[in-house]
């Protein structure tokens, strides 16, 4: 079933020099139960493109659509609170939390009340393999690995029907990284959510169900 | 306030440390100076209430203040509101004549204790008194020393009075004899005899021309209006001039102001330096919200992208940043206040504080997650 889709969106900005066209005139729809793998090289347009599918920026041509519904016009906060979770190649985790209380944090941004919060995060950190020796240890102990993977329960735990992940194996070595896309795979094929890497690795791209090529801001292979 | 953020603070607190610091020292700063400002402020009252400023009738040359045979106009000058601008400013006329008991003891009518050392604890006498309005009375009573109340032995004195210095052309005798009732002594020994000032200008109606008086003083009533008491004078008295030849009718007014002057000056000035450091530590309590506020969200801009990311909404971003930033100094400042019980500049300090921290906050929020990707990519 279609989620979401990418309608011919295109996004430019203005650095300290001149105007980025980063992404040109893409289109491209998403299904629940699927794995996607957007690749392509530094500055081809893909953190751009997941930025947009996140809702955390507006194409400045096309539409982005939500269960069809332009996410111009949704609140975009609250779709990333209830329906799209973002994991980053670093940016993931609250320094200063434990990694239960990181899987707590959109929990509890939702109002979700404590108790059900840290019930369900101790089930999701559980579902991606961290230990409970481990969840109340702050993200400065944890490894690369267990990072990535507290940030993917944090998504479980959300609910969110989207996971949308920038290079989540960028800083993880083979074993790591292999552990952290299979979870990913996991959770599009047996929970059925629709989940969109962002990566340059041919080989994770390979495991996807579906590759989006980017060059130079242009999508060269729909899926 | 965003999930855990006590925790977050309480996880680094070399963080807000030198906000703490920062803030405690420059509310305290504020609410000293303003407590002080205000302790000047009350010495200053204090000291234009307290302080006696006597002014002095003198000859035009500054140098004789007794024996003036000033003419009663002079006195009216001073005390008459009906005609002069000068007595609303006057307080406790002092006023002297001088007149002869016997042809040998000196007999003063005298308005006040402090016109005369004799009687005035200030100048080292000292007087007893057996009815409190002697002063105000136009009765024959008299005070005279201790030593001679002793030795008469509740009797009254007797004797001829006369002013030595009046024109017998123009009076009606040279000399009355006088019953004067001792109504109180002053302190230790003396010939003088003291005689209330009503009495006196009575006695004065047959034995002077005039009723002149001889010496005329009095303080300022109300010692921050003494440039309008001045002005007041000058229609009066004629400006001091110690080079200008003694005249007949001449007087002029020395207002003896010169402590409360310098007392006046350095408080003042202080007032002045305080006025001018409680700005002054406004603005530094606005600049270092600012850069204290562009070094912690600098900092924190991952944090602020990730809490953007899992669906923080931007207003709440803001609420959630200010609150953490702002929490720590919000006590230090609660706490100077306390301490100093200068609430308002300790508010003061913390609202500009928060200024500061908020244009930085909202800067910091303002940066998209995108960019920080990208930078990062």
């Amino acid at each position: 079933m279609e989620i979401l889709k990418a309608d011919n969106v295109s996004f430019s900005y203005v650095n300290r020099f001149q105007k980025v066209d980063a992404v040109k005139n893409v289109s491209c729809a998403f299904e629940t139960g699927k794995a996607y793998a957007i690749v392509g090289k530094s500055g081809s347009g893909k953190t751009t493109l997941l930025s947009m599918l996140g809702g955390l920026e507006h194409p400045t041509e096309g539409e982005v659509l939500f269960r069809e519904t332009p996410l111009r016009t949704l609140d975009c906060d609250a779709y990333r609170r209830d329906s799209a979770a973002m994991i980053y190649q670093s940016l993931n985790l609250f320094p200063l939390l434990t990694a239960i209380e990181n899987v707590m944090y959109p929990l509890k941004l939702k109002g979700v009340p404590s108790a059900e919060a840290k019930k369900r995060a101790e089930d999701a950190l559980r579902s991606v393999g961290i230990s409970d020796a481990q969840f109340t240890r702050l993200p400065s102990r944890l490894s690369g690995g267990e990072q990535q993977r507290v940030a993917i329960a944090r998504a479980i735990a959300s609910n969110a029907e989207l996971i949308l992940a920038d290079e989540p194996t960028g800083n993880l070595d083979i074993t790591n990284g292999d552990q952290v896309v299979s979870i990913l795979l996991r959770l599009a094929h047996e929970e059925n959510r629709c989940v969109i890497i962002v990566t340059h690795d041919l080989e994770i791209a390979a495991e996807a169900d579906e590759v989006l090529m980017m060059k130079d801001g242009r999508m060269e292979q729909e899926p | 306030m965003s999930p855990f953020a006590l925790k977050r603070i309480l996880r680094a607190p070399g963080k807000q440390t030198v906000a703490l610091l920062v803030c405690a020292f420059l509310a305290a700063t504020a609410c000293y100076l303003s407590a002080y400002r205000q302790r000047q402020a009350q010495s200053l009252s204090n000291a234009y209430d307290s302080a006696e400023v006597l002014c002095v009738v003198t000859d035009v040359t500054g140098t004789q203040a007794d024996n003036l045979r000033m003419g009663y106009g002079a006195v009216s000058a001073v005390t008459d509101e009906r005609f002069y601008r000068l007595p609303a400013y006057v307080k406790e006329p002092r006023i002297t004549k001088n007149l002869l008991w016997n042809d040998s003891v000196p007999l003063i009518a005298v308005t006040r204790q402090e016109c005369a050392d004799r009687l005035d604890p200030a100048r080292g006498g000292g007087v007893t008194l057996f009815s409190e309005d002697f002063f105000e009375s136009d009765e024959d009573i008299c005070l005279i020393s201790e030593e001679a109340y002793l030795a008469l032995s509740g009797g009254t004195v007797s004797g001829m009075v006369r002013d030595p210095r009046a024109n017998h052309q123009f009076v009606k005798e040279t000399s009355i004899r006088v019953d004067l009732t001792p109504a109180g002594y002053y302190r230790g020994t003396g010939e003088e005899i003291f005689i209330p000032f009503q009495t006196g200008m009575r006695l004065c109606e047959t034995v002077s021309d005039g009723g002149k008086v001889d010496a005329l003083s009095f303080l300022a009533k109300d010692n921050t209006k003494l440039d309008e008491l001045r002005e007041a004078a000058s229609e009066v008295f004629d400006a001091v001039d110690p080079y200008a030849e003694a005249r007949t009718h001449s007087f002029a007014l020395t207002v003896h102001d010169g402590d409360l002057k310098t007392t006046v000056a350095a408080i003042e000035s202080n007032i002045r330096r305080a006025g001018y450091l409680i700005p002054i530590t406004f603005a530094l309590a606005l600049a270092a919200g600012l850069l204290l506020g562009f070094i912690a969200t600098r900092n924190e801009s991952n944090t602020y992208a990730l809490m953007r990311s899992v669906g923080m909404t931007k207003r709440r971003l803001i609420l959630a940043a200010l609150s953490e930033q702002l929490t720590l100094p919000l006590a230090a400042c609660g706490i100077a206040g306390a301490a100093f019980r200068a609430p308002i500049p300790a508010v003061a300090v913390f609202l500009l504080y928060a200024l500061g921290c908020t244009v930085a906050v909202l800067r910091a929020a303002s940066v998209s997650p995108t960019k920080l990707l990208r930078e990062q990519e």
